[in-house]
């Protein structure tokens, strides 16, 4: 693999670095009108009560499950019935279908179980809440609890129950999915956000011109990422409230990672494909993001798998130096984590420090024989000082913090001595994925630029369209969500294959782990390394 | 006549099928049993018939499903999942009901086991965290674990379910020394949930 190769493999991640230090410029919000929300205020309310059990009025509701109260945000009616009210069977007890079409037909239900009783109006509705019996005085099943709450509450909660059939999430129409990406308007990195959004604009547009996804079209719009993680985070968060967008995909965001996973939570939108380096993982409760390619800290997990793997390396001495840079921290903790786990017990921290001799000459005295170097900056020094002194330590490095002239200027003493982690590698994109992103250049006249970024965007897009056509015409996030978990292996063509669950949500964990032959100036592929 | 008779038994079956749900087939069972404590010959028919899978509490730390869990115990068993939000959150409640009547019991005479059908999601952190959302004590162990082992286990239990809604609404309780098991529906009153329970930690076995 080449220098110029490997400068596109990394341009990707670059990205990010540059993002989470760039200078904060002038702020500007994106002014856009308010979204018709489609619900009326009663039914509004209605809604949290039955997704949540939160009481609209704020006046006391009581659930007894046969002698015991339970709080009823515990037992929300959806918990049973189902998001959309449709009812569901579990563990043997059935949880009717109470959208009021079904509840209200005039000729009455005879359940599986022989009950009978005829329609249900808002004060038979009322009184099987309260007393739990149905229209024809037959007692409902034990699991289903006996409310007391308000006049107004139940009120509200009829009005949503005469909806909810018609209610979809944001941004869903019969006819349309909006999608939002956020790219910076300005500043130097307007380009690259452009670039990106040329591959999404064009790819939807594709889908739409062959009949979009079960007769809806996808419409993209742009949240502005402002000049700094704090404009991103708030200008995605007002946009998503007035904007209605069903999800977000792909985009420029690195550098409000953290305050995007909080802003997707607290707004439940699904957002596929950020392009980071610092993956939010540990927000267990997010099960809204979804990243593609592997961040900091499992690509620092999977180096030090790979090195766990050579006999010679395998628990030496080893010192992690960094920086104080997030995504150097980031990986800096991942491999104090992995090295607990495999049982790595002599590992030292050090912060990196300007005067390479000094670090050189203080590890070798401790014996150090592996070395993690996490920093943006200094790991040419460092090698070329550590030859210096005589020492050959083995340095392991992340792809995207290295330097581009790294491959040229690393001493031949240093053969098969320097490995760096890549998320992706130019050999993942394949002849029929390339072709693919080309026709979409040729047809919608958009120029090839920022490949890398590109590629990014168009698997992002890719795999959004591929997670709507699994979860059907009766879409919802919720669906969407899901059916993007039970994605295997799934081949974009154009970055590793891509897996989620629920409990992954990173599609390709773990790293390409590349050495340096020196006499070459070459990167030598040593293969995918997973991260666990 | 005879002929008869047969075919009202088919209808009859077939009635049932309709009615019940039907009962999955049993799953493989698992191939490693090296890790069993003792040697067939010596194990005791509750360990025969359990065997003793490996299986991994909420805590990550691993625990054999006869020898850890049931052996010498009195304990009350239920099958749930973590995102489950319909049956499981009321059931979960007794179980914590349970807990808080029995007091220090629990840990000594009676130990509360929740079995996970979904351990594909279920991972321990996620049984950690759902443990404390029941404030779940020392004495209440929640199990995740390989697929294949804790099928097994529920199988045993007679628990087992191909699709994770199919699950039981069920609480199994057993003297594993007395050999006594009791089964309760699980959204029961407490009270008697609880009287069930004494009475089984209470059995001193043998008279019949």
């Amino acid at each position: 693999m080449t220098s110029r190769m490997l400068s596109a493999a990394i341009a990707l991640t670059v990205v990010c670095v540059f993002l989470v230090t760039a200078a904060p410029a002038d702020q500007e919000i994106a002014q856009q009108a308010p979204a018709n929300k489609g619900l009326t205020a009663a039914e509004r309310r209605g809604k949290a009560l039955y997704l949540r059990g939160e009481s609209p009025s704020g006046k006391p509701i009581i659930a007894m499950l046969g002698d015991v109260d339970v709080p009823p945000s515990t037992m929300p009616c959806a918990g049973c019935h189902g998001l959309r009210a449709e009812g569901k069977t579990e563990g043997g007890v059935t949880a009717g279908n109470l959208t009021w079409s079904n509840m209200t037909k005039p000729y009455g239900h005879t359940h599986p179980s022989g009950r009978k009783h005829g329609a249900f109006d808002e004060k038979l509705f009322a009184q099987s809440l309260v007393d739990g019996v149905d229209p024809a005085g037959n007692k409902l099943a034990v699991a289903m609890p006996r409310f007391q709450m308000s006049s107004e509450d139940m009120a509200d909660l009829i009005a949503y129950l005469k909806r909810i059939e018609t209610d979809r999430d944001p941004g869903l129409t019969d006819a349309t999915i909006t999608v939002g990406t956020i790219v910076p308007k300005d500043g130097p990195f307007a380009e690259i956000g452009a670039a990106m959004k040329d591959v999404l604009t064009a790819y939807f547009a594709n889908i739409n011109d062959k009949g979009g996804i079960y007769n809806r079209r996808i419409e993209l719009k742009t949240i502005d990422a402002g000049a700094d993680a704090a404009a991103t985070a708030s200008n995605t968060k007002t946009q998503i409230e007035n904007g209605d967008f069903f999800a977000i995909v792909s985009g420029l965001s690195a550098g409000a990672d953290k305050e995007l996973a909080i802003v997707t939570r607290d707004v439940d939108i699904p957002f596929l494909g950020p392009v980071t380096l610092l993956t939010q993982t540990s927000a267990q409760n997010n099960r809204n993001l979804f990243y593609l390619l592997p961040g900091a800290g499992q690509q620092a997990r999977a180096l030090l798998n790979f090195a766990a793997t050579k006999p010679e390396l395998k628990k030496s001495r080893l010192a992690i130096v960094h920086s104080e840079n997030e995504i150097a921290l980031a990986a800096a903790n991942a491999i104090e984590d992995q090295a607990q786990k495999l049982g790595w017990s002599a590992v030292i921290t050090k912060a990196v420090s300007n005067d390479a001799a000094a670090t050189v000459a203080a590890l070798k005295s401790e014996g150090v024989e592996t070395v993690f170097f996490l920093s943006a900056s200094g790991e040419g020094e460092f090698i070329t000082a550590a030859a210096t002194a005589n020492w050959t330590p083995h340095v392991f490095l992340l792809g995207s913090l290295a330097e581009k002239d790294l491959v040229k200027s690393v001493p031949l003493s240093f053969k098969d001595h320097v490995f760096l982690s890549f998320p992706s590698v130019p050999n993942d994109v394949t002849p029929a994925g390339l072709a693919e992103l080309r026709a979409l250049e040729e047809k919608y006249k958009f120029p090839h630029r920022h490949v890398a970024s590109q590629l990014n965007a168009f698997a992002a897009a890719k795999i959004f369209i591929e997670g709507l056509k699994r979860a059907g015409r009766d879409l919802s996030r919720e669906k969407l969500i899901t059916a993007l978990e039970g994605l295997y292996e799934y081949d974009t063509g154009v970055t590793p294959s891509i897996t989620f669950g629920p409990n992954r949500r990173v599609g390709a964990m773990g790293a390409y782990v590349l050495s340096i032959d020196p006499a070459k100036r070459e990167f030598v592929s040593n293969g995918w390394v997973s991260n666990n | 006549m005879k002929r008869q008779l047969f075919i009202l038994l088919i209808l009859s079956a077939a009635a049932f099928t309709t009615n019940a749900q039907v009962k999955p087939a049993p799953p493989a069972e698992p191939h490693d049993h090296s890790h069993m404590t003792t040697t067939a010959k010596d194990a005791s028919p509750a360990e025969k018939y359990f065997t003793d899978v490996e299986l991994t509490n909420q805590d990550g730390k691993k625990v054999h499903f006869y020898s850890d869990v049931l052996k010498g115990k009195t304990v009350v068993v239920n099958a749930f999942f973590t995102t489950c939000t319909s049956v499981c959150p009321p059931i979960n409640r007794n179980m914590e009901k349970i807990q808080d009547a029995l007091g220090d019991r629990v840990g000594r005479d009676v130990f509360l086991v929740s079995l996970t059908v979904d351990p594909e999601t279920d991972t321990p952190a996620r049984l950690k965290e759902y443990s404390q959302k029941f404030h779940a004590g020392a004495g209440w162990t929640f199990l995740t674990g390989k697929k294949e082992n804790l099928d097994w286990a529920l199988y045993k239990l007679g628990q087992y379910v191909e699709k994770k809604d199919d699950h039981t609404t069920v609480l199994i309780i057993g003297n594993e020394p007395t050999g006594l098991w009791k089964k309760a529906f699980g959204m029961a009153n407490v009270a008697e949930l609880v009287a069930i329970v004494q009475s089984v930690v209470n059995d001193k076995g043998g008279t019949q």
